[in-house]
């Protein structure tokens, strides 16, 4: 496989609540790395679950399995709707192999999932759940924009209720974007751990991106070369510290990209 | 409790700009402080409130999300408190108040128990706090509201009332959209009657508890908004109120 165009670094670490109970953290990220097809995947695992850790490691090692092959079978395929197919197709992919792994047993694995598909000629999106993607992309008077894709729309008035990959009507509330936009080189995956840090929602409008955050931990990722272990631990302390866990208890995944090589 | 890691920040993340806006979990106190409560009842809830805020204020994942309102019936009616200090009916300041910044109220007993204005009170500051947070593009969780009281609903003159059913369709259908948890717990020497009366209020949700463990209560509701923020299930919430019954502390196992 050709090089990514993309430094990625991602981690997910248990929250304030899971450390002081002992339980394994249940978000989960990953990615695949490769040119011209580069995935990254997080997925967080239903609290009230017994086995959504496994789950939620699940979910993100298919996804990255099947929609890199999905995509790369699709080379050259043009942004719009033959993504969003390409997505979809995928997604059922992904569920129907995890459905059949659990049979009946399957909503004790329940979990979101939130895909990136990078490609040089469009970028491919999908959720499932809560989880949330921030793109960098230009410039407006010197400063760097960002932007919040869209997300499905929640399922309830309270925040910590979602749908699930196994939840039998994801395949009616799965949300597909494709964004085609060179300027992109920028990109970062989240679980709702984070959405109060890296979404902010001024006047009560609608959300998004928490530009001092987002900008912050993109531009860690900008410097070239491989992750240094202090830079990921520096990151890992910015997600355990007590001022992002006054702000959401939870587990928290950050999943990076950057664009190393200007296409 | 603090958590084990240093609260600053490491240095290259130290400007970032954060917003005040942890998801939110209205939780209202709903306080029999009528006559029948004085004494060491009265004592023993205010040095439990005193405890529990302390508690508040060191939990770390509970003090920026639980917002906490206390609504008393007793004296000549209704009181709702923001804090320490007991609102002014004709003001429309809300007694909701972030717990890492909330004070415990210390509270006299005396009077009547008009215990269905007061959860007509809780309904209503509830409802409103929703919508101020939705307004304010906040998130929020299902709130909970915890009835407390060692005896029947009466009127203004100290007479029991039956005017109590009218809340009952009321809490019925709130409960059934899922508006908000409402715990009905009955302390103290309460009766076969005023039991029934709760338990009419919170089918789920209601207990008879000897003495008054004012203190294991309010741990209750910290448990509860725990399990709110973990998004568990509701035979979760039943096995915390279940163990609570029978006086075990269930979030420690």
């Amino acid at each position: 496989m050709a090089a990514s165009p993309w430094r990625i670094h991602g981690l997910s670490v248990e929250g304030y609540r899971h450390r002081r109970t002992g339980t394994p953290c249940q978000d989960a990220c990953t990615y695949v790395a490769s040119a011209p097809v580069t995935v990254l995947a997080v997925a967080d695992g239903a609290g009230s679950r017994p086995h959504s850790d496994q789950g939620a490691l699940h979910a993100v090692e298919l996804a990255a399995e099947h929609f890199r092959r999905r995509a790369a079978a699709a080379s050259g395929c043009p942004p719009g709707i033959e993504v969003h197919d390409l997505l979809a197709d995928a997604f059922h992919d992904v569920a129907k192999i995890f459905l059949d792994t659990y049979g009946a047993a399957a909503p004790d694995y329940a979990t979101t999932l939130t895909v990136v598909v990078l490609t040089p000629g469009w970028l491919g999106h999908l959720s499932v759940g809560d989880g949330f993607v921030v793109v960098r992309a230009g410039t407006e008077d010197g400063q760097r924009q960002f932007h919040l894709l869209p997300q499905p729309p929640a399922v309830s008035e309270y925040s910590n209720e979602t749908v699930f990959l196994t939840s039998p009507d994801a395949p009616r509330r799965l949300h597909t974007d494709c964004v085609a936009d060179p300027r992109v080189d920028g990109v970062l995956l989240s679980t709702d751990g984070l959405a109060q840090a890296a979404l902010s929602t001024p006047g009560g409008g609608p959300q998004q991106p928490n530009t001092s955050f987002v900008e912050a931990v993109l531009r860690s990722l900008d410097t070239p070369g491989p992750v240094t272990d202090s830079a990921s631990e520096n990151i890992a302390a910015l997600l355990r510290s007590d001022r992002l866990t006054s702000l959401n208890g939870d587990d928290k995944t950050l999943l990076r990209a950057v664009r190393a090589v200007t296409p | 409790m603090h958590s084990e890691y240093p609260p600053t920040l490491p240095a290259e993340y130290a400007d970032i700009e954060f917003e005040n806006n942890a998801q939110r979990l209205p939780l209202v106190l709903c306080l029999d402080t009528s006559s029948s409560m004085a004494g060491a009842p009265i004592q023993t809830l205010n040095d439990a409130l005193a405890d529990w805020t302390r508690e508040l204020h060191d939990d770390v994942s509970l003090s920026y999300s639980v917002e906490v309102a206390v609504i008393t019936f007793g004296g000549r009616g209704v009181g709702a408190w923001r804090g320490p200090q007991l609102l002014d009916p004709r003001t429309p300041m809300s007694p909701f108040v972030p717990a890492h910044a909330f004070q415990a109220p210390r509270f006299t007993a005396s009077g009547v128990t008009l215990m269905t204005e007061a959860l007509e009170l809780a309904m209503q500051v509830v409802a409103a706090r929703k919508a101020e947070l939705r307004a304010s593009g906040l998130q929020y969780y299902r709130p909970q509201i915890c009835l407390v009281t060692d005896g029947l609903p009466t009127d203004g003159t100290g007479h029991m009332t039956d005017s109590w059913h009218r809340l009952l369709p009321v809490l019925a259908e709130e409960q059934q959209a899922r508006r908000f948890r409402l715990y009905a717990i009955g302390v103290g020497g309460i009766t076969d009657r005023g039991e029934q009366v709760l338990q009419a209020f919170a089918p789920k949700f209601n207990a008879r508890i000897q003495g008054f463990p004012f203190r294991e209560l309010l741990q209750m509701m910290s448990a509860s908004a725990n399990a709110e923020q973990k998004g568990a299930g509701d035979e979760v919430f039943e096995k915390i109120f279940s163990q609570f019954k029978t006086q075990r502390p269930a979030w420690e196992s």
